[in-house]
């Protein structure tokens, strides 16, 4: 019964099974790592046949020290800065990173994370509450870049579970 | 002639033994101005600039990227010295660059850019394009030639004395002789810039010294090239490949930084970066020299742009005495010059902080409130105002103060409400990044600016016109809005938490759950907006000015006021010398006058200070200019009638516009006075516009006057006298103008050092500085005896780059020159030598 139950569960996300992790390069440049386990259209869709693939974040001309996004979000991130229940389809998802747009990553143990210290738990659970249901944990923030490469907003987050992971949209308090 | 005679001198080392010796620094003379030709100095372009740069942030973001590699912990410290080195190499190229030619200037004169300057004022992407096309030699436009030139730069680890300029009008043989001394460990205060050479890595602190420059050629193009230097600077952090180079493997993450606010120029003396002009933004931004001298967070606090209620930010400037117009930059209160630079960077970035969280919290607020009440909030005022009569004293005490906190904010100078919504759309950028927080922020004031406040402030002015409130019903201070006590009792009671009885709107946290009441009652949530209201317009006018919104470094132009002091035309500094001038003419006249008619009848015409009343506020081009009003009494002119001459008695009678006025000001000489003066005011008020309201007074004065003295029995005399009475004029004339032309502070003096000569003198002069040499040294010449050696080293400093202890003329066309422990065979064929006076024996005295 409970095996059952476990698989009617995983089933919906069964198809669409990613994950996503940020890594720095040795010079220091920030990626989207993606990859999937096994030939998911997603993955093949987005890294051209591929499993995995690398999607390096755009050039942030504000993203450490004083920046007004920046700062306002990881202050009021969970607070004023929550996830929605829309969910990306597959292809939003595709078309949300292969649309020509950049993103930075913003994560709760980033680099761009110079306001609480390093290890902060407190961070990490704010980053956390963005996450929903069985994807609840590693949330990566993307927040979009502009036309003169500062931060604009921050429009969805990835989170993981056991069975992949999903992008959510995001909402700022009132909008 | 000098410089030519230097700039052919050749000099070949023939021997050069191993040893210690004090180098010069390669930095600019200091310039020493009084308050006068500061102000003057002020519309010239700086050479010499301090660059601070804060690297905490850098640092945290490197021990986080460290984290995620796993990177030993020198990884953090050598990512920090990269990004130093990365700063100051990248001002040194972009500096030459501009200045050799290699890059166009971007001013009005290149067209693409002009026409980018006004669609593009806060940055674009079209502007990023036509700095990358410029930086690849793909634009034409004005270029300079300073072939010579180059860009010093040292890290300022200590101040000892070698900022004398910054503090004192002149130099003085005991400024000297520290500046000396401090030269003397120079390389221990000053460090040449490298990536070996770093102290405290929490902050950057470096001085950036243009050097060989044209004088003349510079002050045309000086301001165009630090503009175009910040936009080139900026551009090529981010971008460019020579930063790539530089920042090695860090590149990555220092192309992230945010280097436009985490930096700053701050020009070192009376020159500027910008040229000054009388804005709310540069008036703003060089305010930020108060930041400088505070040390303590309870004095920051004290400043204006902490404090909850608005001002008129121009109050400062207009109350601004007649000191020497030297600010203190507080040095004196900080151990090391870095210190000094991490006080200033911390309450920048405090300050900074500060209007970044009051700007947002104003308008999550203002949306929090519209979007809970929009459909109600209207109405439920209403009713509590159109209820007063029968309400409680506390609710007539609550709409009383509600009243009057809507109609003080409706003042034009201290809240968008008056102009409405254009005013705040004028701050383009600031418009732009509220819009960054909160897309609805239009609708949210388009509600507040035309429904919310044009209503109720109809309906407040209908209740004052009832007189529904008595005296009875006027509350204390602690009842208003911290902003309005501010603003009008001048001070911010403690505000004793209330316990919530109602609960008109709440706020639930979204994560705890937890309740809050945000406002008890419909008054209590108007307030809340007309305080947001005002919160939103002081820190729009803070943010435009001291966050980096338009992509640039922000600049503190000069280290005195007296730049936005001369723009604002508070301050005149050819103002004593027309008078001296005026005075003198006057007198010659009064001379000329004189000689031609006996009738002691002297119409007197002199020039009264001008002074700015006040300040107009005019929005040009998005940004707010102040456009100074002056009190209209320019010339006073007085009538005196002397019967000395026709009577035999020292008497007169003096009628002028000016109380203050004194017969014997218009007499030869002064003595014992018998006066009678009375004064008539008339006064007018003058309005031509609800908050330009002042009065203007109009004085008349009238004098009868007894002297008795020697000197007034003189003064008839010379007045019977036709041949005596001019000459009496005359000599006033010169004694008044010698007296006015020395005026310490008011005629314009400059004096110009050059530290490496100090050093020189007061090593040559066994650690003294001589009286003699005083006069010298303030012309920026050397001060040692004897013309060749002198010449020499100067030569000696400026190509072998020591600081001469002895110089021996061997024969003549060589000489020996010991530093230190280092002895230079030099030779120095264009020096004849020889055929000049100079005795070896002039340097004896600096032997042990």
């Amino acid at each position: 019964m409970k095996a059952l139950f476990l698989l009617l569960v995983a089933l919906p996300f069964a198809s669409f099974a990613w994950e996503s992790k940020v890594e720095l390069s040795e010079g220091l440049e920030m990626r989207l790592k993606i990859s999937c386990e096994s030939e998911e259209t997603f993955c093949t869709s987005l890294c051209q046949q591929s499993l995995s693939c690398l999607i390096e974040a755009g050039s942030c001309k504000n993203c450490i020290g004083a920046n007004s996004f920046i700062s306002h979000f990881y202050r009021e991130v969970g607070r004023l800065f929550q996830s929605t229940d829309r969910v990306l389809s597959e292809e939003d998802a595709v078309t949300l990173f292969s649309s020509g747009s950049k993103f930075v990553y913003l994560e709760a143990q980033g680099p761009f994370n110079i306001y609480s210290g390093v290890g902060n738990i407190r961070t990490e659970r704010h980053f956390e509450s963005l996450c929903r249901g069985q994807f609840f944990s590693r949330p990566i923030v993307l927040a979009k870049l502009d036309r003169r490469s500062r931060v604009e907003r921050a429009g969805h987050v990835i989170c993981h579970g056991d069975f992949g992971a999903e992008i959510f949209e995001l909402s700022h308090a009132g909008d | 002639m000098r410089r030519l005679f230097f700039g052919l001198c050749t000099l070949s080392i023939l021997a050069i033994a191993e040893a210690k010796e004090s180098r010069p620094l390669d930095i600019n003379p200091l310039n020493f101005s009084n308050r006068a030709d500061c102000a003057r100095d002020s519309q010239k372009p700086t050479r010499s600039v301090f660059f601070i740069a804060d690297t905490l942030d850098v640092g945290k973001a490197l021990l986080r990227a460290g984290d995620m590699l796993s990177r030993q912990d020198t990884f953090t410290t050598e990512g920090i010295k990269r990004y130093r080195f990365t700063l100051q190499s990248l001002s040194r190229l972009v500096a030459e660059k501009l200045l050799r030619g290699q890059l166009p200037l971007l001013n009005s004169k290149l067209p693409q850019y002009r026409d980018l300057m006004e669609t593009c004022k806060d940055g674009c992407e079209e502007m990023d394009q036509l700095v990358s096309a410029a930086w690849a030699g793909k634009l034409q436009g004005e270029r300079l030639n300073f072939p010579d030139s180059h860009l010093s730069c040292h890290e300022v680890k200590d101040f000892a004395a070698l900022y004398p300029h910054l503090s004192q009008s002149k130099p003085t043989q005991e400024t000297l002789k520290a500046l000396g001394e401090s030269m003397a460990v120079g390389s221990e205060n000053l460090v040449e810039c490298g990536i070996d050479n770093q102290g405290d890595l929490s902050v950057s602190f470096f001085q950036f010294d243009l050097r060989h420059l044209d004088e003349k050629q510079w002050n045309k193009v000086g301001f165009d090239f630090w503009s175009s230097f910040n936009i080139y600077y900026s551009w090529a952090f981010h971008f460019s490949q020579e930063a790539r180079q530089m920042a090695l493997n860090y590149h990555g993450l220092f192309r992230q930084v945010n280097l436009e606010e985490l930096s700053f120029f701050f020009s070192n003396g009376c020159h500027s970066i910008a040229r000054p002009e009388c804005s709310k933004d540069f008036l703003n931004t060089n305010s930020l020299r108060e930041l400088s001298r505070v040390s303590q967070d309870a004095d920051l606090a004290k400043l204006q742009v902490f404090k909850p209620g608005p001002d008129h930010e121009h109050d400062d400037i207009l109350r601004q005495d007649d000191g020497l117009g030297r600010e203190d930059l507080g040095m004196d209160a900080h151990e090391s010059a870095t210190a000094w630079a991490k006080n200033f960077k911390d309450n920048m970035a405090k300050t900074r902080g500060f209007i970044r969280l009051k700007l947002s919290q104003s308008l999550t607020q203002l949306k929090f409130i519209r979007r809970g009440l929009e459909d109600r909030l209207l109405s439920d005022i209403t009713a509590e105002l159109e209820g007063l009569k029968g309400a409680d004293k506390a609710k007539r005490a609550e709409a009383f103060t509600f009243c009057a906190e809507l109609t003080s904010a409706t003042d034009r100078e201290i809240s968008f409400i008056r102009p409405k919504l254009a005013a705040m759309t004028q701050y383009e950028s600031i418009w732009n990044y509220s819009q960054s927080i909160h897309s609805e922020i239009e609708a949210d004031l388009e509600w507040s600016l035309t429904q919310f406040a044009p209503q109720l402030l109809t309906l407040c002015e209908k209740l004052r016109d009832d007189k529904v409130w008595g005296e009875e019903d006027h509350p204390g201070p602690e009842a208003f809005s911290a902003w309005y006590q501010s603003f009008h009792f001048k001070k911010v009671l403690e505000a004793t938490p209330r316990e919530a009885t109602a609960s008109y709107l709440v706020l639930k946290d979204g994560q705890s759950g937890k309740v809050e009441t945000f406002c008890m009652t419909a008054l209590d949530c108007g307030k809340k907006i007309i305080s947001n209201l005002i919160d939103l317009k002081i820190s729009s006018d803070y943010a435009s000015s001291l966050l980096s919104l338009d992509g640039q470094i922000k600049n503190i132009s000069a280290t005195t006021s007296m730049g936005e002091r001369y723009a604002c035309k508070m301050y005149d500094p050819w103002a004593q010398s027309k008078k001296a001038g005026f005075e003198f003419l006057k007198d010659m006249v009064l001379a000329g006058v004189s000689a031609a008619t006996i009738v002691p009848i002297y119409v007197d015409v002199s020039l009264a200070d001008k002074k700015v009343s006040s300040l107009q506020e005019i929005i040009k081009d998005g940004k707010v200019y102040y456009n100074p009003r002056f009190d209209r009494r320019a010339v006073q002119k007085t009538l005196i009638i002397d019967f000395g001459p026709l009577l035999g008695a020292p008497c007169a009678i003096v009628v002028s516009a000016d109380a203050r006025v004194r017969p014997q000001n218009y007499l030869a000489f002064e003595g014992i006075t018998l006066q009678s003066c009375r004064d008539f005011e008339r006064i007018t008020v003058q309005a031509e516009s609800p908050e330009q309201i002042g009065n203007a007074v109009r004085k008349l004065s009238g004098c009868f006057t007894c002297t008795i003295s020697l000197a007034s029995t003189a003064t008839s005399a010379a007045m019977l006298n036709p041949v005596m009475r001019p000459f009496f004029y005359v000599i006033r004339g010169v004694v008044k103008l010698v007296g006015n032309l020395r005026s310490p502070e008011d005629i314009p003096r400059s004096w110009t050092v050059n530290p490496n000569a100090v050093a020189r003198a007061l090593k040559i002069n066994g650690g003294e500085i001589p009286k003699s040499c005083v006069r010298k040294l303030s012309r920026g010449e050397e001060c040692i005896r004897g013309t060749c050696a002198s010449n020499i080293a100067t030569s000696i400093g400026k190509y072998l780059k020591v600081i001469p202890d002895e110089i021996s003329i061997v024969s003549g066309g060589l000489s020996l020159v010991t530093a230190g422990e280092r002895t230079f065979s030099v030779e120095t064929p264009r020096y004849n030598c020889a055929g000049h006076s100079f005795r070896i024996e002039d340097f004896k005295q600096v032997q042990p």
